[in-house]
């Protein structure tokens, strides 16, 4: 070379290593995007602070009182509806009268106007979920909730995306259990695979989901549909 | 009558003329489904602007800040009403009132927000169905353009006021006295109390009533003919032969819901022996929905209809009174067709009916009825009722006699109860702006601030049907209750609220009226009364009494002469538009966009002219012309309709509107944003003269203006011309496609079904045996499919608003339906047939997803947004579609709807209240289409699986087969053998549509039987 090379050796070795370094970028932020984004890395453990402290682990573990109580619409509509105001003061008018944690509720009793709570389980506009089309079919709120009734404050614990609620839609088998039983939220933590499995096919041929021989009918293919949760 | 098979090719369907033409602008829209697509999105090119989007592209893309999405709140009530569940939808009975008749309705309410009206299936005088208008009526309730609070002029400027200086201004002046009332008809029995009391309590006082479009005519022929008004109830389902004089029976009529439901029962071909066939003549100048679906249609002048009746009385030879036997027989000699539809009437008696219209002199309706009593209708296919009041004089008298008034002095106080002359009454001798300046304290109530508020001095802001407790009667008497499903959005009275606010120093709540004047009504029990009356939405057995064979007497024979004595030359008809009546709609969306039944133009009104007279003038579609009439000119867009009577232009009312007007001086206090209806169409009723308005015609003169005017039509929209992806088969001229989309077969009164089903089948392409490239899939649970049956289809769109209404469908406006991007999942496309322009057959076939099996579309959308159900239906998922419209592209039938814009990007808050909240509301960039209402269907299936019990037929109904007035669509399930639409899938009429192409849909369609007249009657 008569004059100084316009791109020096070691430009050779700077040019692979910064594409090793693009390489290695990109697939940072592919999987940055892949778990950082995702439902159980954004959605689970969400746990908005409410305007009342209200504990499902005082009311519904220690005292007993069962989810309907105050849910009351779950087994016929779709919105298992947060309770009006009314239900709380049926007790709490004689039960904590003066206990500044109540003072949201007494305010909107007086005045009219709603106690103002942030929903936890939110999902989006075009997912149109029905309560009532699983609490009556079997499907424990413990399913999807967990275990409320030892949250002192309610937070999410499953993920809610489309694949999880696809994870159970198409084999129903190990989440379904008698029906009387949906909101017993400790029940039947013992049981083995094998129990969960034969209990829920039985439960599953109950509802027409498999026939007689164990083979899926129509009704479970239904359940992956689209416009079975979306319309 | 049997048509020779084969030997003819038949009759091609057309849309218009251009198509009928083969014209190079058919052309273009056959080759491209949006020609007139602007392919740019930025209309002005400027740097400026285009930066001004990328930067709000830029705003948005930075709103990843904050991984989970916005919090959303739950607000429970503080104390839930009993029974009601927070997102279930609840129903209440109520009346909606058009014409001075009530018609029954049931109202969905969803947390408190109506949003749905439909028919009230248990009205005696109805079947559950609802006219498009009231399926739109839910929208006027959310109208972002009505009136929020009352206002008046205030040194030189409008301003607010509120309801306790209203209350002071309404009381001194109801001390005061001398007032004149102009209020909107009303079968309401509470306004007619407080009507009594107006008059009886406040010195000097006059009440008038105005509409302008209205019955009197029908009324003062009663008059005439048996010395008291009645009202004709007409039983269709009787009438073997209806002969309709201008009249428009199953569609312009306040009981057109029951006419339509009575006259679709005989219009079921035989599957036993029993003839069932009617057969329905219309003479009319222009043509209507009624005349789209007559058999007969005769295409004559309104101002020749008295004579046609006349000649038609003397060919049937019906006996008459003295005065009018004279005048009758002296008409001219019957040409053919009515001496055919005379022999028609006589070979059926008792099971026939002459109708005459709204616009005829009462002497034509008298002639008409005095013919029906002769053939022996009354008391079968006609009965005469009793009428509220019926000494008030007409409208019209009312009007002259009210302006007279005011030019003398008499009047200090003119308050004007919903109705709005400054914009649709005819000037009597002066405008109406300056008969109302003259008065001194001028009152306006009204749900905007119209042209007659912004006259007068005061308004007030009166409140939807939806917010206000009332009553009204049906056409046969039933009161119907009315309550309100929300309290009033802005505060506003009801008429009689308002009355009682002039009246009473105590003002009644409309509840408390409402009730004292229904006390009467009520057993021994008022209260279980009113609370059942209320859950019906009727009180039983409330009909009027009824005549079936009253007297008759002459005296109006000198009224018939005088309207037989018709001029010759062009001659102008004002019609009620179909979707926006008298112009009360304008500024309701649903309305504007939908097109209308016979021309299909949207968002505008045009000059209707026959093709002979357009060729006559050299004029076509768009073209402006000046029509000149009572010393008034106008000029508007001709509008080129098949079927027209050559001597007849005819104008739509209702349009031209201006409901924000900046020149006047008095501002509307709604941003103009909201009025829609401003500046769009034309306003025909400068043109209509006293003289229009009594005689139902006016002379006219037509003439070519220059320029042109562009039409927002989607007649031409979506056409499917099969001659182009079938080019490789071959066909011959025999076996050329003869009228397969919509197929019509000829057949008398005794229809033979063998006979029909192979002119059907015949009527079909011929094609090999269809087979599948792969294994077609076994459907084991529910087949959802729908029957349409083209016997029964009118054409009066009302489905088109039933759609709209339940799945949140947009409007786009006048420019994007321009471009063939209207979002109608449902579309009626109207075919004319045969090769006589003047007066074609018409055909309606209303057209939706057809869920095919083996669907194009899903074959061919990259991302699975579109897949098939187990159900059968095609499953269209919002949330994965990402637009790239390949599926529009592949769909046959063209019913796939795309998102260009962001139609609802930002509702007012009261539009947001009338989504229906079961469908979601679509972004841009995404399709839709019919999906069979999916989420009623759902909601059954859930309901039924709760209770663990199967689904019956009839659970589910989608909203187009709810409202259709004539049940023309049937919905069910094909797995179950019993149910209503495996039995009409089944029909020998059946068929489906471009079946050849193996796409096998599951809507299946039944021809349509044509009746014609075939000379061999009597």
């Amino acid at each position: 070379m008569s004059r100084d090379p316009i791109f020096r050796p070691w430009m050779d070795q700077l040019l692979k290593l910064l594409g090793a370094g693009a390489a290695v970028t990109g697939l940072y932020v592919v999987l940055m995007v892949y778990f950082g984004l995702s439902p159980k890395t954004l959605s689970a453990g969400y746990m908005p602070q409410q305007p009342v402290p209200y504990s499902h682990a005082l009311h519904v573990g220690e005292l007993g009182l069962d989810c309907r109580y105050c849910h009351t619409t779950v087994e016929s509509a779709a919105f298992a509806a947060v309770p009006p105001t009314q239900t709380c003061i049926n007790c709490h008018e004689k039960i904590a009268p003066t206990s500044h944690k109540l003072d949201p509720v007494r305010d909107s009793f007086v005045s009219g106007l709603p106690v103002q709570w942030i929903k936890v389980h939110d999902l989006p506009d075009y997912v149109y979920f029905n309560h009532s089309a699983h609490v009556t079919r079997g499907v424990s709120c413990v399913e999807c909730h967990g275990r409320i009734d030892r949250m002192e404050e309610v937070h999410q614990v499953k993920p809610l995306s489309m694949g999880w609620c696809l994870g159970c839609h198409r084999n129903p088998a190990s989440h379904l259990r008698p029906v009387d039983r949906v909101t017993d939220l400790d029940w039947g933590l013992d049981r083995t695979e094998e129990e969960k499995a034969a209990q829920g096919n039985e439960i599953m041929k109950g509802l027409g989901l498999i026939d007689e021989s164990g083979h899926p009918t129509a009704r479970l293919t239904l359940l992956t549909n689209c416009s079975t949760c979306h319309r | 009558m049997k048509k020779e098979i084969g030997t003819k090719p038949g009759k091609a369907l057309w849309r218009s003329l251009d198509e009928y033409a083969d014209s190079p602008e058919f052309r273009t829209l056959l080759e491209k489904e949006f020609p007139n697509h602007a392919p740019e999105l930025f209309h002005s090119t400027s740097r400026r602007h285009f930066l001004k989007v990328m930067g709000a592209s830029m705003a948005l893309a930075g709103g990843l800040a904050g991984c989970h999405w916005p919090q959303q709140q739950i607000l429970p009530h503080t104390s839930r009403p009993q029974g009601r569940a927070p997102g279930v939808p609840v129903t209440y009975a109520s009346c909606w009132e058009q014409q001075e008749v009530a018609e029954g309705v049931l109202v969905t309410s969803y947390d408190g927000r109506p949003i749905r009206v439909d028919g009230n299936g248990d009205h005696p005088f109805q079947n559950g169905a609802a006219t498009s208008q009231i399926q739109a009526s839910v929208l006027g309730l959310y109208d972002p353009g009505r009136s929020s609070e009352p206002s008046h002029d205030k040194a030189g400027h409008r301003v607010a006021a509120s309801w306790d200086e209203a209350a002071e201004m309404l009381r001194a002046a109801g001390r005061a006295g001398k007032v004149a009332v102009l209020a909107a008809p009303s079968s309401s029995l509470a306004l007619a109390a407080m009507r009594k009391r107006v008059l009886r309590q406040v010195p000097s006082a006059q009440w008038y009533e105005w509409a302008p479009i209205h019955r009197d005519s029908e009324r003062l022929g009663t008059e005439q003919l048996f010395g008291r008004p009645t009202r004709p109830v007409a039983d269709l389902s009787r009438a073997r032969v209806l002969v309709c004089l201008d009249a428009d029976p199953l569609m312009n009529h306040p009981a057109s819901l029951a006419h339509s439901s009575a006259w679709a029962s005989l219009r079921t071909s035989a599957d036993d022996d029993e003839p069932l066939l009617s057969r329905v003549y219309s003479v009319e100048s222009t043509l209507s929905v009624t005349g789209s679906a007559a058999d007969v249609r005769i295409p004559a002048r309104t101002a020749d209809i008295a004579r046609i009746a006349a000649q038609l009385a003397a060919a049937t030879g019906v006996p008459l009174p003295a005065d009018v036997a004279s005048i009758v027989a002296a008409a001219e000699p019957a040409d053919q067709q009515i001496l055919q539809m005379a022999a028609d009437l006589k070979s059926h008696p008792g099971n026939c009916l002459v109708m005459a219209g709204d616009r005829q002199p009462g002497a034509v309706h008298a002639l008409a009825h005095a013919i029906n009593i002769g053939l022996g209708a009354a008391g079968k296919t006609l009965r005469f009722a009793e009428v509220e009041r019926g000494e008030r004089p007409p409208h019209i008298d009312d009007l002259e006699s009210l302006a007279n008034r005011i030019r003398s002095d008499e009047v200090e106080t003119l308050l004007f109860l919903g109705t709005n002359p400054v914009y649709d009454a005819p000037a009597i001798n002066e405008s109406w702006d300056d008969l109302i300046a003259k008065v001194p304290l001028t009152i306006h109530v009204g749900d905007h601030e119209d042209e007659t508020a912004r006259a007068c001095q005061w308004h007030l802001n009166g409140t939807h049907f939806l917010e206000e407790w009332g009553e009204g009667r049906s056409w046969d008497g039933t009161i119907t209750l009315r309550q309100p499903l929300i309290a009033p959005l802005y505060d506003g009275r009801s008429c009689i609220e308002l009355l009682s606010l002039l009246l009473d120093d105590k003002p009644k709540s409309g509840h408390d009226m409402v009730r004292a004047v229904l006390e009467p009504w009520a057993g021994a029990d008022v209260d279980a009364s009113w609370r059942s009356w209320l859950h019906d939405g009727f009180i039983p057995g409330s009909s009027n009494a009824v005549d079936s064979a009253p007297e008759m007497r002459g005296g109006w024979g000198a009224a018939l002469e005088s309207a037989m004595q018709a001029p010759e030359g062009d001659e102008i008809v004002f019609l009620g538009d179909h979707s926006l009546f008298d112009g009360r709609y304008a500024n309701n969306g649903w309305l504007q966009e939908l097109p209308d039944p016979i021309t299909k133009v949207t968002w505008d009104n045009c000059a209707l002219i026959a093709p002979s007279r357009a060729t006559e003038m050299g004029v076509k579609t768009g073209d402006l012309i000046q029509l000149s009439t009572g010393g008034r000119e106008l000029e508007m867009p001709a509008f080129v309709l098949p079927c027209m009577n050559p001597r007849t232009v005819a104008v739509a009312l209702g349009y031209g509107r201006l409901l924000s007007d900046r020149a006047a001086g008095r501002l509307s206090r709604k941003p103009s944003l909201y009025q829609i209806a401003d500046g769009v169409g034309f306003d025909t009723y400068q043109l209509r003269t006293m003289e229009a308005v009594r005689a139902g015609y006016a002379p006219v003169s037509v003439s070519r203006a220059s320029g042109t005017y562009e039409l927002a039509t989607t007649q031409d929209h979506n056409p499917i011309r099969p001659d182009d992806f079938m080019g490789d088969l071959e066909f011959n001229e025999e076996q050329r496609r003869i009228g397969e989309f919509a197929r019509v077969v000829e057949t008398g009164f005794a229809p033979d079904a063998g006979d029909v089903a192979a002119q059907v089948q015949e009527a079909g392409p011929h094609h090999p045996a269809l087979e599948s490239l792969w294994t077609e899939h076994e459907y084991k649970s529910h087949r959802w499919a729908m029957t349409i049956d083209l016997n029964l289809c009118t054409g009066c769109s009302a489905c088109m608003v039933a759609c709209q209404s339940e799945n949140n469908i947009a409007v786009v406006g006048k420019d994007e339906v321009a471009y063939g991007r209207e979002m109608h999942w449902i579309r009626v496309d109207r075919y004319f047939s045969g090769d006589d322009i003047d007066n074609p057959e018409v055909v309606h076939q209303p057209l939706t997803c057809n869920q095919c099996e083996n669907a194009p579309c899903e074959q061919v959308c990259p991302v699975a947004a579109t897949v098939h159900n187990e159900e059968g239906l095609n499953d269209m998922v919002y949330n994965r579609c990402i637009g790239t419209r390949y599926c529009s592209n592949n769909c046959p039938y063209k019913v796939r709807r795309f998102n260009y814009f962001n139609n609802t990007k930002s509702p007012s808050a009261t539009e947001q209240m009338g989504y229906n909240p079961a469908v979601t509301i679509r972004a841009r960039g995404v399709m839709e289409k019919c999906t069979y209402c999916v989420q009623r269907i759902n909601s059954s299936k859930i309901r039924a699986h709760n209770e663990r019990r199967e689904m019956v037929d009839g659970d589910v109904l989608p909203a187009c087969a709810q409202t259709c007035p004539t049940r023309a669509i049937t919905f069910g399930d094909l797995a179950d053998p019993q149910s209503q639409v495996s039995a009409t899938q089944k029909s020998h009429r059946a068929y489906k549509m471009l079946a050849e192409l193996n796409v096998k849909p599951r809507t299946s369609y039944m021809a349509k039987l044509r009746n014609p007249a075939t000379g061999e009657e009597g």
